[in-house]
């Protein structure tokens, strides 16, 4: 019912909207009302302020896009931003609340037709992950992690990051899902800790339950990108809040309605950790308070 | 309705819904309980290779065989489980435990719903393993195509046995079954004994009804307060009392009337009676002095006299011989009614009572100057000649009597074996109403003013109890103003000998001369017979008593004829005084009585001693023809 309306929506628009520069005017388009993404757009309205309009597109109204003359289209989620970005849409588009592996898939499988795509991204910038791992678990130095065909690029940046931050970096691809298992006992048999990526082949509502019940079993925690996770027994997980990306977003529409350009990809620039204090005492882990070290993250990070 | 089927009826009524009633619960209830037992077993077949699927889920997906054969080793451990396997995503058999009943398992095709199968005493489920799911921020799971498969990781094969619960499921059907015939048993026991309550007593009822419609009253129900049917009872009862009460009144009213009418028939009999003796008493008394004035006027009529005197004498004359017509049909009818008359048959020719009856109606026959003829005949026949005679002379005198103008014939006709007499006239005739009329007592036709010379409306009366009494079957035949035909049946006898040579009749015999001996103790009968017969010529010596008689008979010449009356002074009689004139006179004298008595001794006793009897009135010419066919036996 949802695709079949944004196709709708999106199949009126290629037919009818015809930009019109002057106004700043932005849409922001929802797969869906409420939750996390009713939270995105209220942040970016709250950002965003007077200075510039801000029309909602959701399946409700899609015929909310024909009438504006935005400027900017802003996706929130994976599916609207494919949807757009192989849409006739010809105006910039930021597509935000969506991970890097899927947005990379987005930009190599549907290339934009003369229109800019830009996104800002979920993940973590590798950095702070490996911040992270230093400041939380001092004395785990072996990190693994397990890529998907989507986000085999992001091993390099990781390990050059480990390095940085004096770690060492296990990294295994999963091809099949069937390797799961046994790549998962391959890269834990060196590692104390597993960072995991957002990347729904590897990390998804299936496969979480016996990835955390096989760390337990080796006494590895996994340190991972959501607060699901944390309830699910991850140990730690460092993430951006919906409203954080709302806020984010806000800012880089100011910038674009003031002439600059817009980067390719942003990563995010607040966060919070959260950690799961049963499991660092199962563990036997002694853990810094969450608030404690996400200033400490913060701090470390205004540090030029 | 018989009282077996009462009972049968009964117990049928009262058994047959418990009977249905029970087997219908006893069905429904196993029905369900077993369905109940076969969806527990399956629910529990179910929970547990779920279970088993959630055990195994982690080995499978950390490939630990060990941990799997320990989990289907555990699961083979549950109740009625054979055998468990656990199979890879790629199908092969990952671990296994228990036997198998048939072939082991595979999953050749991705199964994501549970299978439950059931193959005889076994219950197979084949349940997919799926990974738990946890849930995780929908952007980060948000791929491309939405919807997200989780993978299958693996299958669970269980077999389940089915013996215990189809074991559970015969008890059931057992105790079901004891149950319903228990019931019934029960139900049976108590409906019998229920029934009999009301059946004894219909059973009774019907009984007495029974006895009572056999005739026996006085029965009664023995009526029970505390029966079903007290009221039908004691209604029977008062039916029964007021249907022998009615009876009992009714048996009353009847002898009541009975007794009524048996008093009525005796009076009725009694006064037949005194009607009877009223005449015989009346014409005895009316004769004597009838005979006397019979024998004055016959003797008046033989005296010189002049015209006048002799036209008053005729008139006389004629009156008198109405009266002693009236006297002799009188008699006539009595002596049938009191049954005395006995005919005797004998055989005769047909020209002998031809020959009589001529010359008794040819003279009143000529002085109406009708034509008289008698057809002459050579049948004999069987009867009682003097008894036809009169039905014969009755008949031809009437026809005579009605007849003004033609003729009357008279005729004798074969067939058969019977001789049809017939008189035939050409006279008034009888309307068809009133031919059974005429045979009634002083019935007359075309006589209202009741003319004496016509007759007294006996004759036909006399002659159909005299043909009654001969057994002779009479027909009357009328057609009004034409004339009748009379006819009467007599059965014909074979001729016996010659005809006897023609012998001059009766009134062809003179009396003079003859001498005759006249006893009566009635001097004005006596005198006046005695002066008759002397004017006819005869020589008469007359005695009042049979001694007088006798003491004559010494002296006097033998006479020819003794007339003696029947009933005499002393206790004598007639015919022994004609015994005793007999031996005295040393020959049979021909003889008669003469008596005014008709009771049937008297008839009885001269028949017996073969002596004529003339009754009196005596007529002249009935008198002389006696005479004359006495002399001519002689």
């Amino acid at each position: 019912m949802r695709r079949i309306a944004i196709q709708l929506l999106l199949l009126l628009t290629t037919l009818t909207w015809r930009p019109a520069l002057g106004a700043d005017t932005a849409a922001i388009v929802l797969s869906e009302q409420g939750g996390a993404y009713a939270e995105v757009a209220d942040a970016l309205r709250g950002e965003l302020g007077a200075g510039a309009e801000l029309v909602e597109v959701t399946p409700r109204n899609p015929d909310a896009l024909l009438r504006t003359q935005a400027r900017i289209v802003v996706a929130v989620g994976t599916q609207v931003c494919r949807r757009l970005a192989e849409s006739e849409v010809a105006v910039p588009m930021l597509c935000v609340l969506l991970p890097s592996a899927a947005f990379e898939h987005i930009a190599q499988s549907a290339p934009p037709k003369g229109k800019s795509i830009t996104a800002l991204l979920l993940d973590q910038p590798a950095s702070r992950q490996m911040a992270l791992l230093r400041l939380a678990l001092p004395h785990r130095r072996d990190v693994a992690v397990l890529l998907g065909p989507d986000s085999s690029f992001m091993n390099s940046p990781l390990a050059a990051s480990a390095a940085r931050h004096g770690l060492k970096l296990t990294s295994a691809q999963i091809r099949v899902p069937d390797e799961l298992s046994a790549t998962l006992q391959r890269v834990l048999s060196d590692a104390d800790v597993l960072l995991a990526v957002p990347d729904s082949a590897v990390f998804n509502s299936g496969t979480t339950q016996n990835i955390l019940r096989t760390t337990f079993q080796r006494g590895v925690p996994l340190v991972a990108f959501s607060p699901a996770y944390v309830k699910a027994g991850a140990l730690l997980a460092l993430y951006t809040t919906p409203a954080q990306v709302g806020r984010q977003a806000g800012r880089t529409l100011r910038d674009f309605f003031a002439g600059r350009a817009l980067p390719r990809t942003q990563s995010p620039s607040e966060f919070e950790v959260s950690a799961n204090r049963h499991v660092a005492r199962s563990l036997g882990i002694e853990l810094e308070d969450e608030a404690v070290l996400t200033e400490r993250l913060r701090k470390l990070e205004q540090k030029p | 309705m018989k009282p077996l089927a009462v009972r049968t009826r009964v117990l049928l009524a009262a058994l047959l819904p418990i009977a249905l009633v029970a087997a219908l619960l006893s069905v429904v209830f196993l029905v369900g309980r077993v369905g109940d037992l076969d969806v527990a077993h399956q629910q529990r077949a179910l929970a547990l290779a779920r279970q088993i699927a959630a055990t195994a889920e982690f080995g499978l997906f950390t490939d630990n065989q060990e941990a799997l054969k320990s989990v289907a080793h555990a699961g083979t451990r549950e109740q009625d489980v054979r055998a468990v396997a656990i199979i890879g995503r790629d199908g092969n058999i990952a671990a296994q435990a228990g036997h198998w009943a048939g072939d082991e398992p595979s999953v050749s095709e991705r199964i994501s719903q549970t299978r439950e199968s059931v193959r005889g005493n076994t219950r197979r489920v084949i349940q997919p393993i799926m990974p738990t799911e946890v849930p995780v921020e929908r952007w980060f799971a948000d791929t491309f195509d939405a919807v997200h498969q989780p993978p299958v990781l693996g299958y669970v094969v269980l077999d389940v046995s089915r013996e215990s619960l189809i074991e559970h499921e015969g008890l059931l059907v057992l105790a079901g079954v004891l149950v319903t015939l228990g019931g019934l048993l029960f139900g049976s026991l108590l409906a019998a004994r229920l029934s009999r309550q009301v059946t004894d007593p219909i059973v009774h009822v019907s009984e007495v009804v029974e006895r009572f419609g056999r005739g026996d009253l006085s029965v009664r129900v023995k009526a029970n307060v505390a029966s079903p049917i007290y009221a039908l009872e004691e209604g029977i009862n008062d039916m029964a009392r007021r249907i022998e009460h009615s009876h009992e009144e009714l048996e009353r009213r009847i002898a009541e009337g009975t007794a009524e009418l048996r008093l009525k028939k005796d009076d009725a009999e009694r006064a037949t009676l005194a009607k009877s003796r009223f005449l015989a008493a009346a014409s005895h008394d009316l004769r004597q002095p009838m005979h006397a004035l019979g024998m004055f006027v016959a003797h008046l009529k033989q005296m010189p006299h002049d015209p006048e005197t002799g036209g008053l004498i005729a008139n006389i004359n004629a009156s008198v011989m109405a009266m002693q017509d009236l006297l002799d049909a009188l008699l006539d009818i009595s002596c049938l009614d009191a049954g005395v008359v006995k005919p005797t048959a004998h055989a005769f020719p047909v020209s002998q009572l031809w020959e009589a009856l001529r010359a008794e109606i040819a003279a009143s026959a000529q002085e109406k100057q009708l034509a008289l003829r008698v057809r002459p005949s050579e049948l004999w026949l069987i009867s009682d000649l003097s008894l036809l005679h009169r039905i014969m002379l009755n008949v031809a005198s009437n026809a005579v009597r009605y007849t003004r103008r033609g003729g009357v014939l008279v005729a004798c006709r074969r067939r058969g074996k019977r001789a049809l007499l017939e008189v035939w006239d050409t006279g008034i005739g009888i309307s068809p109403e009133a031919q059974s009329e005429v045979f009634k007592e002083f019935v007359q036709l075309d006589n209202p003013e009741r003319d004496r010379s016509k007759g007294l409306g006996l004759g036909l009366a006399i002659v159909e109890r005299t043909a009654q009494l001969l057994g002779h079957h009479i027909n009357l035949n009328s057609v009004p103003g034409k004339g009748t035909r009379f006819r009467i049946e007599v059965p014909i006898a074979e001729p016996m000998r010659a005809v006897a040579p023609h012998e001059p009749s009766p009134s062809h015999v003179g009396l003079s001369g003859v001498r005759v001996l006249v006893i009566d103790d009635d001097t004005l009968g006596r005198r006046a017979l005695a002066d008759l017969l002397a004017s006819w010529g005869c020589l008469t010596v007359v005695a009042a008593t049979g001694a007088e008689a006798l003491g004559k008979a010494t002296t006097m010449a033998v006479p020819d004829v003794i007339a003696s009356d029947y009933r005499l002074p002393d206790n004598e009689n007639g015919p022994i005084l004609v015994r005793r004139l007999r031996e005295v006179f040393g020959r049979d004298v021909p003889a008669f009585l003469v008596s005014g008595d008709t009771a049937p001794s008297v008839l009885e006793a001269a028949r017996e001693a073969g002596l004529p009897l003339v009754h009196k009135p005596v007529r002249p010419a009935r008198l002389r023809t006696v005479i004359q066919s006495l002399l001519k036996v002689r």
